[in-house]
């Protein structure tokens, strides 16, 4: 404690005295510049990892065309997810006379887990959210297939045996693909009714899938289980395979900012590191009178390591804050190309702004201000005396080596990041 | 160690290399100071940093408050003098990002005292210096800035005290001032003065005058203090 209070007192003294200022701004403006484009990766991975969740209509869809077993959901509820299940099948659908084929999709309650169902009383109509799904003798045909069969609500449609009321128009789903392979019309109706409806008959072409969604924990922990227990029939799909166009783009111009930050960091750790020899230069003498006055080489070694510390905390809230703000600015030049409200980001491109404040000043300060370490307190009377220079070269390489892959890494987004990394915040 | 003597050097000897081979610059000195006793040593810085510990012998042994400082590592040695030495130097050696209070705190700070800045402003008024306690030492004249060495050096109440040519870099009437506080301060506590200088007039108020030869010690008749 007592070099802490030493190293905090000698600090202010320095900042006072403007000694500290070159190596504190360096390290300010390289923090600033790798938070500001953490920030904004992060924002913009959540974004398309949430929109990717909703091409899904959960995080995590297990499908089959065979029935998923039940301990599949059991194991998926005892880890607190949520879950829904979606069968779907092509049938033709009856009204009276006039049928149309049309993709059925049996759902339970709580489908879909991500994204919105929207409905209306008429095809085609501005849909309103709703978080329910047909009950039991409903159905929901979307637009077209309403249109088709010229059935509105309160009619009633023949699905297999059955016979169902229309309730709502379904106006959109989270997981229609906006791909031609999707041709059929769309019609929602409640699981509980597909049996004694008949649709499902042997060697008919039925797809089960299971959907999921939770915190991040709990999904990752569900990914261990199941790869130990999957029957091999089924096929497990995330947001990294919802939409690679978007991944791919996104990954890119992640790739891109995070180089472009790069160069911010090496050009603060060159103002970093000779900012750290010159105050090393004129510190000399200081330290070789504390040594006289009874510092030992631990004291002077700790108290350096405390205001290093202390730099890099107060340099990284600083330069987190300017980041967080420069982010906001990014955003808003770039409002024309992003399509809608990014979500918030996350504090960890702060976290990695302080580990690269850290090891910056590790690689590159640091050898400089251990040569005071060195300094031997005869050096009060003969001036000529000094400690070894130090080999910069050999901290700072592995420090910059691994200060770019630190942040070539944590700013790789979705979906690279997400399914090395079993799914970094609800990413 | 002899009884009482606060500082010895037994057989002491300190060689260097030279472009003409081995020079020695301290031969075989030996030499003892009771507590309270001023020492003036006529000669090189090189014997003071011998017997403070900032630099080691070739041969010989130097006690210092009691401790064999070959007894002990450089952290060993810098504890020791935190604990019982003072120091002045010819240039004042003022940390030039300090405020006046602020240099005499640090060999308080140094030892963990929690009433420094107290303690440090106290002497800085013993010393004629209470007006400039938030001074830096570019602020301040030569006087002052060795004034305040002065007091960073005695505030600590130590054992020893080092003075390397204290007035060496003042004007004579300056010198002089330094020179009475120096003194003043040396008898107001118990504190064994060691004084390295060429100046045989300040010599000479010390109370015994040890003359360097060819490396060898001297020691002359004293007619002062």
């Amino acid at each position: 404690m007592l070099n802490l209070r030493l190293a905090l007192r000698a600090l202010r003294r320095e900042w006072r005295s403007g000694e500290l200022a070159l190596l504190w701004v360096s390290l300010c403006i390289a923090v600033a510049a790798l938070t500001a484009v953490g920030f904004l990766v992060d924002r913009i991975g959540h974004a398309v990892t949430l929109q990717a969740s909703e091409i899904l209509a959960a995080d995590l869809r297990i499908e089959s065309v065979s029935p998923i077993p039940r301990d599949q959901q059991q194991h998926a509820q005892q880890l607190g997810l949520r879950t829904a299940r979606v069968t779907t099948m092509l049938s033709a659908i009856f009204r009276g006379n006039t049928n149309e084929l049309a993709d059925v999709r049996a759902v339970t309650a709580g489908y879909p887990l991500r994204g919105q169902l929207t409905v209306a009383d008429r095809p085609f109509a501005t849909g309103t959210v709703t978080t329910a799904i047909p009950g039991r003798g409903e159905a929901w045909p979307d637009s077209r297939l309403a249109a088709a069969l010229g059935v509105g609500v309160g009619g009633e449609l023949d699905v297999g045996l059955r016979a169902l009321r229309v309730t709502r128009i379904l106006i959109s789903r989270p997981d229609q693909s906006s791909t031609f392979v999707e041709f059929a019309p769309a019609l929602l109706m409640n699981e509980a009714d597909l049996a004694g409806s008949g649709l499902i008959q042997p060697g008919s072409r039925i797809n089960y899938a299971l959907l999921l969604a939770g915190p991040a924990g709990p999904i990752s922990a569900y990914r261990s289980w199941y790869r130990r227990h999957a029957t091999g029939s089924e096929r497990l799909a995330d947001v990294a395979d919802a939409s690679p166009q978007i991944g791919d783009a996104s990954r890119r111009a992640s790739r891109f900012l995070a180089l472009a930050s790069l160069v911010a960091v090496l050009l603060c750790a060159v103002a970093i590191a000779l900012s750290a020899r010159s105050y090393v230069r004129r510190h000399l003498d200081a330290v070789a009178l504390m040594k006289t006055l009874g510092a030992t080489r631990r004291t002077v070694l700790t108290v350096t390591l405390w205001q290093l510390l202390s730099l890099a905390l107060v340099a990284s809230v600083i330069g987190a804050a300017v980041g967080y703000v420069t982010q906001l600015w990014l955003v808003r030049v770039l409002r024309g190309l992003l399509r809608g409200d990014l979500p918030a980001a996350s504090a960890w491109p702060a976290l990695v702004g302080f580990g690269v404040a850290l090891a910056m000043l590790a690689g590159f300060a640091l050898p400089s201000l251990l040569q005071l370490t060195r300094v031997p307190a005869l050096r009060v009377l003969r001036r000529d005396i000094a400690a070894p220079a130090p080999a910069l070269w050999l901290a700072a390489t592995p420090v910059l080596l691994a200060v770019f892959g630190v942040v070539y890494g944590a700013w790789l987004p979705w979906p690279a990041r997400c399914s090395r990394s079993a799914w970094a915040a609800p990413c | 160690m002899t009884r009482d003597m606060v500082l010895e050097a037994r057989s002491l000897s300190k060689q260097v290399s030279s472009p003409d081979g081995p020079l020695t610059i301290v031969r075989e000195v030996s030499f003892a100071v009771s507590p309270g006793e001023s020492i003036a040593i006529a000669g090189k810085s090189t014997l003071l940093a011998l017997l403070a510990g900032l630099d080691s012998p070739t041969s010989g042994e130097v006690w210092l408050a009691g401790k064999p400082l070959s007894s002990l590592d450089e952290d060993g040695r810098a504890r020791l003098r935190a604990a019982r030495v003072g120091f002045v130097f010819q240039s004042f050696h003022l940390i030039a990002s300090l405020t006046a209070v602020e240099n005499v705190m640090l060999p308080l700070e140094l030892a963990g005292r929690r009433d420094a800045r107290a303690a440090a402003s106290q002497m800085l008024a013993r010393v004629g210096l209470a007006q400039r306690l938030h001074h830096y030492p570019r602020q301040l004249s030569g006087g002052e800035q060795q004034r305040v060495a002065l007091a960073r050096a005695s505030v600590g109440q130590p054992t020893v005290l080092f003075a390397d040519e204290p007035t060496g870099n003042l004007d004579t009437t300056t010198g002089e001032r330094i020179a009475q506080l120096l003194f003043e301060l040396n008898a107001g506590s118990n504190t064994t003065l060691v004084l390295v200088t060429h100046d045989l007039a300040l010599a000479h108020r010390c109370g015994r005058v040890l003359t360097m030869e060819a490396g060898a010690l001297r020691e002359l008749e004293a007619a002062g203090a």
